[in-house]
């Protein structure tokens, strides 16, 4: 089992480093000049010079031996970013001109605030549905609950978004239309946000737990079970359940990493200041150090949540041996 | 494949021995079956007519003609006012349609350029094994480890309005690679899994004996074996990329030159507030046909061509 | 079994506790302090530090903050500036060269957190708080993108200590290091020298950025000045969350009462608080407007029909009855299509040129397009201006298709064959932009030519404009001082070179000439003359297609008093004021 976790943990640097390299890739050989749209209208060659300097992208963009010779330090615009980068030094957001960390630590908190009560909720609807229709399989109460399920997984998110904000905001004045607090007042805005994308996602998540749970009822355990005369609830909720939880976690716990991302559009639309909206501007605006923080820090924690999956397995399942 | 239909028809589905046929048209048979699959075959195939109609150059002028006053109602008085006009008093309905060519082309070219890149990186993986099987999950673990939508993004922001080796990119075509390019790891991973379960099975060790070469063999005896699984993810994938154009849109990074579904959900974020529901109502109306008969199409075609995979990826 | 039970039993909880806290949380309305202004903001402060302030939005905010040499009158057109922390307005030397401007006593710095000043107070502002303030402007290692614009050129000796702080590292530079133009005789009395006589100077220390930092508070905050500035000015920052949200609370130590000539503003601001909330989109503000969250706000396009009568321009009765007032304020801007001077096709070619701008319908442009809130454009000088003459006519800005078929014509003979397809470079994919760009191809496509609209993100459009790639593209321009000049420089051709203001590439020798004359002189009839000769220069040879002037639609609840948009001043909030009682009546709240 540690053997395994070590080379796991191996596997996880190719995977990240290529991922940084990727986005450093991206905006620094194709996207335009953040020092450009930082100077605005009047800008002259002489602010443009000391713009780069202060951002740090007056240097060359991969490698600088004759610095690192000449001084022992590698100098060049990717060697110490990526560096930064990998090694968690948190460098200066380009555009909110403020350490990514500190960004990041009011930022995650926010998303994360609307993204567990989603999810919480989200993940024992999916369940408790989809053991209800396989339950009553095949009768009208499944078929109408697939069906919605569809229906649901075919609007565009987007347009029940904004369908929502109008109705329940605007013309109903149910909820407030968009906009955040901070602290406890916040839970006042959080309450639309939630109950929309519980809605949305309520769809793709069920149909899902649908299929695994009723590929478990025709296995022979439950058969067996049915004729030693265990009660149908007992069947649910105890054998099938254990069954059925591996491709549920894996679900899960690769989904735990992008509660702290957050959700893009919604926090677009209802402008809570978490760290998707952080991320749509950052990438319009060339922010590339915001970019490769999350990138990176997605990626980590995305093969830590793999990993985290795989020893949940041999918890649910004891037949399961990591080697 | 042949075999394992054979062996598990589907209830219900009486297969006829009197002649030989291909597995193909059997499936294609089976498809046929339920009233609810000629449904969304139906509508799919009006889907086509309706984008392949906005190819002809009538349509170009009709999305760009003023039909009626600046966000007229929608009206049954002429085709053009079915859906009411947008700001320019240009017709929604024409807009309407339009959009269905460059949903479907888009939808088309990027599953082609993702199929392409998965279904090759996937056999090779599968196949060859060793170090390449290694540098594809690296890749594809790559991919994976980032949410799609920040990947389409990054992809679609760099590319966007930057000559590439001098080369202008026309906007539906960033899209179709920042679209294609994020989207191929799960039938990647579906196709290396099958590859590598068919490649040691005995009809390809005797290939392999009569010294068949591995080109021929990939070809001939694997390709095929897997394509069932190309087309199954084919319809599913289409239902994500005429939505992700819609996500893309929002964020501005959709198709510019053209009317486009997402494009009329973007404008409408502003305009239902005053009222005008039509461009909105008619644009996720249009998606949400389409995706609802695609996502029913593609169980279908998953229970007809492979009742063994149930779920997705 | 009864574990399962348990966990079930468990998740119920759960759900029930955050939904029950989420429900009873929308009980509770946030209230309305009957003191604090609420308002919304659409573009993200990076920085308040002043020698960093460099865009509208940041500068209208931190000017609550800060104070200048000068500042403009707020109701009094044509605009006039008035000495706020000077007494005097400058004494300018013979040859217009040196400035020497006598300093207010009496002014503190308020520091709102104790940080640098034990207790709030700080110490008086003098000429040296000025001299350092500019120094920083123009060090390198601080990359203030001001420094070209107000000092750049300008002031003797500031361009060599730039390069200086270019080649000090940071924590070695002499801050006492002398710059010949910059000098304190004494602590209250701040003498400037300039290269060459600059009439235009004088704006420049009414610009927030210009105002004076103490030094004690940049060496005690560093680089985090931006998040703490300490100014002398009305309010002074409270609270600030980057994309959310803004206080500032008045600044218990403003001494009120500005010059001798100037406006009054009282002892201690009215409004004591201004909360002011981050929204990008325009339509929550709006719907929030209407619900009576925020005092004041714009109309979204969207929703202009519900708000001003389309016919006549004035608020709608439902408006009116809600207590809402309507503000229109011409702003002193230009919108225009951009030529590129140098294209091969469009450059040499001035029919063709003619022949777009003649084709372009600017009255229904503003209506359809902005609801009327413009008017259409006849020459690169807006209205506001001296110069500006409404009953000139501008034969190229008048909508006429036929002249323009004509004009195409010509326009053929002279690029030897058909006009190729033109491009059209736009700063952004939003619907307005498309919106845009589908108008200007219908208009162009009625007289035969065909463009091709091009969407790039704000930055690249910036990069193309700088390296001349584009062929025509849409822009603005907003004055910055009330001085022709402002627009004039856009066509001076030493203004040309790369990144240079003017971006149309456009050379004119009689125009270079004429403004040369004109810049050394101060605002006098001569002057008047100069220029409204180099504008019917630039109308006639068309580098630019010239679309209309924005006029700015602002609503606010009656309840804010004296409620005022001068787009040159800052500290506006100041001489503001909220009547409460009519606030109580309306919405009744505790």
């Amino acid at each position: 089992m540690w053997s395994y976790l070590v080379r796991r943990i191996l596997w996880t640097i190719p995977i990240t480093l290529s991922v940084v390299l990727f986005t450093f890739t991206m905006f620094t050989l194709v996207a335009s000049d953040p020092a450009r749209s930082y100077a605005g209208k009047m800008a002259t060659d002489a602010d443009l010079v000391a713009i780069r300097h202060r951002m740090g992208i007056d240097k060359p963009v991969w490698l600088n031996i004759r610095h690192a010779r000449l001084t022992g330090s590698v100098a060049a615009a990717f060697d110490s970013q990526f560096f930064d980068t990998l090694l968690f030094r948190f460098p200066e957001s380009m555009r909110y001109q403020e350490s990514v960390w500190s960004l990041m630590k009011s930022k995650a908190p926010v998303s994360f605030s609307i993204q567990f009560p989603v999810f919480v909720i989200e993940l024992g609807m999916q369940i408790i549905a989809s053991l209800w229709c396989a339950r009553h399989r095949g009768r009208m109460g499944d078929l109408a609950v697939t069906f919605l399920c569809v229906l649901g997984m075919s609007v565009p998110a987007l347009s029940i978004y904004m369908v929502a904000q109008w109705l329940l905001a605007v013309k109903w004045q149910l909820f407030p239309i968009a906009g955040w607090d901070s602290g406890l007042a916040a839970v006042h805005f959080m309450a639309m946000p939630i109950l929309v994308s519980v809605i949305c996602r309520m769809g793709a998540g069920t149909r899902f737990y649908r299929t695994v749970v009723l590929e478990e009822m025709g296995a022979d355990y439950v058969r067996t079970a049915k004729s030693k005369g265990v009660g149908t609830s007992g069947i649910y909720l105890t054998h099938v359940m254990r069954n059925v939880m591996i491709p549920i976690l894996t679900r899960t716990v690769t989904a735990l990493p992008t509660l702290f991302l957050g959700a893009l559009f919604l926090e677009r639309l209802f402008q809570i200041p978490g760290v998707g909206s952080l991320l749509v501007e950052s990438i319009f605006n060339n922010d590339r150090p915001v970019v490769m923080v999350v990138t990176y820090a997605m990626s980590v924690s995305y093969c830590m949540a793999l990993l985290l999956t795989d020893i949940c397995y041999t918890i649910a399942d004891p037949r399961v041996r990591l080697r | 494949m042949t075999a394992a239909l054979a062996d598990h028809p589907a209830p219900g589905a009486p297969i006829s021995m009197s002649q030989p046929r291909s597995p193909w048209r059997e499936s294609w048979q089976r498809l046929c079956q339920k009233r609810l699959t000629r449904c969304c075959l139906a509508i799919v195939g009006l889907y086509m007519i309706a984008a392949g109609a906005a190819f002809t150059p009538l349509m170009d002028t009709a999305i760009t003609r003023v039909a009626g006053e600046s966000y007229q109602m929608p009206s049954l008085a002429q085709p053009a006012l079915w859906l009411g006009t947008d700001i320019l008093g240009r017709s929604v309905f024409w807009r309407l349609l339009y959009g269905a060519r460059v949903a479907l082309t888009l939808a088309v070219l990027s599953s082609v350029v993702s199929i392409a890149v998965g279904t090759t990186l996937g056999v090779l993986a599968g196949y060859v094994g060793g170090w390449v099987d290694n540098v594809v999950i690296w890749l594809f673990s790559t991919v994976n480890s980032v949410p799609w939508i920040l990947l389409a993004m990054t992809l679609a922001y760099a590319l966007k309005g930057e000559p590439i080796l001098g080369l202008e990119i026309s906007p539906l075509a960033v899209v179709v690679m920042s679209l294609g390019l994020t989207s191929w790891v799960g039938l990647c991973r579906l196709i290396r899994a099958e590859v590598m379960k068919l490649r040691d099975l005995e009809y390809v060790t005797a290939a392999k004996a009569c010294g068949v070469g591995p080109m021929r063999i990939l070809t001939r005896h694997l390709l095929p074996n897997v394509f069932h699984l190309v087309i199954i993810t084919f319809s599913l994938m289409a239902v994500d990329f005429v939505q992700a154009e819609v996500a893309l849109a929002f964020l501005g990074l959709g198709i510019s030159d053209r009317p486009s579904w997402g494009r009329m959900i973007d404008d409408a974020k502003s305009e239902l507030l005053r009222g005008v529901w039509w461009q909105l109502a008619g644009a996720t109306f249009a998606i949400f046909l389409l995706c609802l008969a695609l996502n029913l199409l593609g169980d279908a075609l998953r229970d007809a061509l492979d009742p063994r995979l149930r779920e997705r990826n | 079994m009864r574990k399962m039970k348990w966990i079930f039993f468990g998740y119920l909880a759960l759900v029930a506790i955050i939904v029950g806290g989420i429900g009873a949380s929308l009980a509770i309305t946030p209230r309305r302090d009957p003191h604090t202004l609420y308002v919304s903001y659409a573009v993200n402060i990076k920085s308040f530090d002043s020698a960093e302030l460099y865009d509208t939005t940041s500068s209208q905010i931190a000017g609550q903050v800060f104070e200048c040499l000068y500042n403009y009158m707020p109701d009094k057109r044509p605009f006039e500036l008035f000495p706020e922390l000077a007494t005097t307005m400058p004494t300018v030397s013979g040859d217009g060269r040196i400035l020497s401007i006598p300093i207010r006593r009496g002014v503190h710095y308020y520091d709102p957190e104790h940080a640098v000043f034990a207790d709030g107070m700080g110490p008086e502002v003098s000429a040296a708080d000025f001299i350092f303030a500019w120094k920083r402007i123009a060090s390198f290692q601080l990359a203030s993108p001001n420094y070209s614009g107000l000092f750049q050129g300008r002031v003797r000796g500031l361009d060599d200590w730039w390069r200086y702080t270019r080649q000090t590292p940071e924590d070695q530079i002499d801050w006492d290091r002398p710059v010949a133009g910059l000098r304190a005789p004494d602590k209250f009395t701040l003498v400037i020298e300039l290269d060459r006589p600059t009439p235009q100077f004088v704006y420049s220390l009414a610009q927030v950025s210009s105002a004076p930092v103490s030094k004690a508070a940049a060496d005690h905050w560093k680089g985090k000045l931006r998040r703490h500035p300490i100014g002398s000015g009305p309010y002074c920052l409270a609270e600030h969350l980057q994309e959310q949200r803004i206080v500032l609370a008045v600044n218990p130590v403003y001494r009120g009462e500005t010059g001798s000539n100037g406006h009054a503003s009282p002892k201690r601001p009215q409004i004591t608080r201004i909360q002011m909330e981050y929204f990008v989109e325009e339509l929550p503000s709006w719907l929030l407007f209407q619900q009576g969250r925020f005092d004041i706000n714009g109309i979204p396009k969207e929703s202009f029909s519900q708000a001003i009568n389309v016919d006549n321009g004035t608020l709608t009765p439902q408006m009116e009855a809600a207590g809402i007032r309507l503000l229109k304020t011409p702003m002193p801007a230009v919108q225009y299509i951009g030529i590129n001077m140098r294209d091969p096709v469009m450059g040499k070619n001035l029919p063709l040129r003619q022949a777009i701008s003649m084709a372009f319908d600017r009255k229904k442009y503003v209506q359809v397009y902005l609801n009327g809130r413009g008017r259409p454009a006849i020459g690169p000088i807006p209205p506001e201006f001296e110069t500006f003459d409404p009953d000139a006519i501008n034969p190229n800005t008048v909508f006429d298709p036929r002249a323009a078929r004509q004009k195409v014509k010509e326009a053929e003979a002279i690029n030897g064959g058909p006009i190729p397809v033109l491009s059209l470079l736009l700063p952004g994919t939003d619907t307005r932009y498309r919106q845009m760009a589908d108008f200007m191809v219908s208009q162009i496509a009625s007289i035969g030519l065909t463009i091709r609209p091009e969407h790039r993100t704000w930055a690249r459009f910036q990069e193309m404009i700088d390296a001349r790639e584009a062929q025509m593209y849409a822009l603005g321009w907003q004055a910055d001082y009330p001085d022709e000049q402002t627009f004039l420089q856009l066509f001076y051709s030493k203004n040309a070179v790369e990144r240079g203001v003017n971006a149309t590439g456009y050379s004119n020798a009689e125009f270079d000439a004429l403004y040369e004359r004109a810049i050394q002189l101060p605002p006098t009839p001569e002057r008047k003359v100069l220029y409204e000769h180099m504008e019917s220069i630039v109308v006639r040879d068309c580098p630019w297609i010239l679309t209309h002037y924005p006029t700015a639609y602002t609503l606010y609840y009656e309840w804010v008093k004296n409620f005022q948009i001068n787009t040159y001043a800052h500290g506006l909030r100041a001489y503001q004021s909220l009547d409460e009682s009519a606030h109580r009546d309306r919405f009744k709240h505790p």
